[in-house]
C-alpha cells in the first residue's frame, strides 16, 4: 500500500525529494549514454511493464492473495538503474493520474521501492548466485521487499518523535518504531513470499522468451 | 508558461499545505477547494469528489482511526488528531486531482524533451495495457466454472507476462521507429 499525503513531514519529504531527483537524473542519464536513441523507448516499454505486473495479484496457500511490485523481476532483467527510473515514472504517474499514493510522499515511495528495492534484487540476486536460479530468485526478491518496508516502516516511525505538538500529540503519523517496524514487515514476509513466487515464474518464462527472440 | 506557473502555486499550496496543524486553518482550505471545484468549469466534479476521498480513506481507516479508537480505550480522546490528519489528507488529495485536471503535466516538464516524451509515451499506453490487462482477466473468468484454482492462476500469469513482454519489446522497437521518422534525433 503506497503513503497517502498529510502523513510525511515536510522536513522528511522536501531533502527526500532532492535525493530522488538526483538519483533519477543521474539513472536517466546513465541509461541514455548506453542505450542512446533507444533510451527512451526501452525505458517506456519496461515501465508499462512494470505498470503490468504490478497489477497482477499472487495468490497465496490459504486463500490470501497479494499485488505485486515487479521490481526484483525488472532488476535482475533490465539491471537496477532501469528498474529504479521505470517504476518511478509509474509511482509518479498513478499519483498524478489515478491518486494512488500521494505526491509529497511520492519520492519516499520511489527511493524506498524503486532505488532500495532494486538494488537489493540485483546484488542479492548476483551474490547468490553459486545457488539454484530459482531459490536465488524467492530469495533476492524477499529481501527487496523486507528493506522497502523496513525502509519505510523507519522514516514513517520516527515521524511521532521529530514532530509533535507541545502537548505531545503527533502531527503527522502517530505510531513510533516500536509499532511500525512489526506492523510493516510482518505482513511483508507474506508479500515478499508471494513477490518471490511471481518473480520465479516471470523471470523463467521472460528469460525462455528472449531466447526465443535472440 | 501558464502550465508551469498553475504548477507551481499548485506546490506551494500543497507545501503550506502539508505544514498546517490548525483545524481551523485546514478547514478553511478544504472549504476553499470545494468552492473552486464547485465554481470550477471542471466536468465530473463528483467525480473528482469521491477519488480524493477513497485516496486517503483506507490508510486513514487503518492509521488514524485505530490511533484514535486505541485513544478512546486508554482514556483520551484524540479527535483533534483525527480530523486535522484527515482533513489534511483529503485536501492535498482534492488539491492535486483538481490541480492535474487544470494543468497539463506535460507542459510542466517540456523543460527536457526526454522527460517529457518518456511521459506522454508511458501514459497513452497506460490506459491500452490496462484495458487489455482487463480483457485478459474477464477471458479467464468468462472460460472458468467455478473458483479459479491456483494452478490455472500461474499458467494465466505466466501467458500473461509472456504476452506483455513481447507486446513490450514490440512497442519499444515500434515507437523506436516513429520518433526516428519524425526527426525526434534529429
Amino acid at each position: 500500500m503506497h503513503i497517502p499525503d498529510g502523513f510525511v513531514a515536510p522536513q522528511i519529504y522536501l531533502p527526500a525529494y532532492i535525493l530522488d531527483i538526483s538519483l533519477l537524473a543521474y539513472s536517466i542519464r546513465r541509461i541514455k549514454r548506453s542505450l542512446n536513441e533507444r533510451a527512451i523507448p526501452y525505458l517506456s516499454s519496461v515501465s508499462l511493464l512494470s505498470f503490468v505486473i504490478s497489477s497482477i495479484t499472487i495468490p497465496l496457500p490459504g486463500g490470501t492473495s497479494v499485488h505485486g511490485t515487479g521490481i526484483p523481476i525488472l532488476s535482475i532483467l533490465f539491471g537496477p538503474w532501469v528498474a529504479f527510473v521505470s517504476y518511478s515514472l509509474i509511482l509518479f504517474l498513478q499519483a498524478v493520474l489515478f491518486g494512488e499514493g500521494g505526491i509529497t510522499t511520492f519520492p519516499i515511495n520511489s527511493i524506498s521501492m524503486g532505488f532500495v528495492g532494486s538494488f537489493a534484487a540485483f546484488f542479492t540476486y548476483k551474490a547468490l548466485s553459486i545457488f539454484k536460479e530459482e531459490v536465488s530468485i524467492v530469495i533476492s526478491s524477499f529481501v527487496s521487499i523486507m528493506l522497502s518496508a523496513l525502509l519505510i516502516a523507519t522514516i514513517l516511525g520516527i515521524h511521532p518523535y521529530l514532530f509533535k505538538k507541545a502537548d505531545g500529540s503527533p502531527l503527522y503519523f502517530p505510531f513510533g518504531l516500536y509499532i511500525t517496524i512489526p506492523a510493516m514487515l510482518v505482513p511483508h514476509i507474506f508479500v515478499g513470499l508471494g513477490e518471490g513466487l511471481l518473480s520465479s515464474i516471470a523471470i523463467k518464462v521472460l528469460k525462455r522468451r528472449l531466447k526465443v527472440e535472440g | 508558461m501558464k502550465d508551469k506557473v498553475l504548477f507551481s502555486f499548485y506546490l506551494l499550496f500543497i507545501f503550506l499545505l502539508s505544514f498546517g496543524s490548525s483545524l481551523k486553518m485546514l478547514a478553511i482550505s478544504t472549504s476553499l477547494l470545494l468552492l473552486a471545484l464547485l465554481v470550477s468549469p471542471l466536468e465530473k466534479k463528483i467525480d473528482i469528489l469521491r477519488k480524493a476521498f477513497y485516496a486517503c480513506l483506507l490508510f486513514n481507516l487503518l492509521v488514524s482511526f485505530t490511533y484514535f479508537l486505541i485513544g478512546l480505550l486508554s482514556g483520551q480522546n484524540r479527535w483533534e488528531y483525527l480530523v486535522m490528519i484527515s482533513l489534511r489528507s483529503f485536501s492535498i488529495a482534492l488539491a492535486t486531482f483538481i490541480a492535474f485536471r487544470l494543468i497539463n503535466i506535460y507542459k510542466v516538464f517540456d523543460f527536457s524533451k526526454s522527460v517529457s516524451f518518456l511521459m506522454i509515451i508511458v501514459s497513452s499506453h497506460i490506459f491500452t495495457y490496462l484495458k487489455l490487462f482487463e480483457e485478459f482477466k474477464n477471458a479467464l473468468k468468462s472460460r472458468t466454472i467455478g473458483r479459479i484454482g491456483s494452478n490455472v492462476k500461474m499458467v494465466f500469469i505466466s501467458r500473461l507476462l509472456e504476452f506483455f513482454f513481447e507486446k513490450s519489446i514490440r512497442t519499444s522497437e515500434e515507437l523506436y521507429q516513429a520518433m526516428k521518422s519524425r526527426g525526434f534525433y534529429d
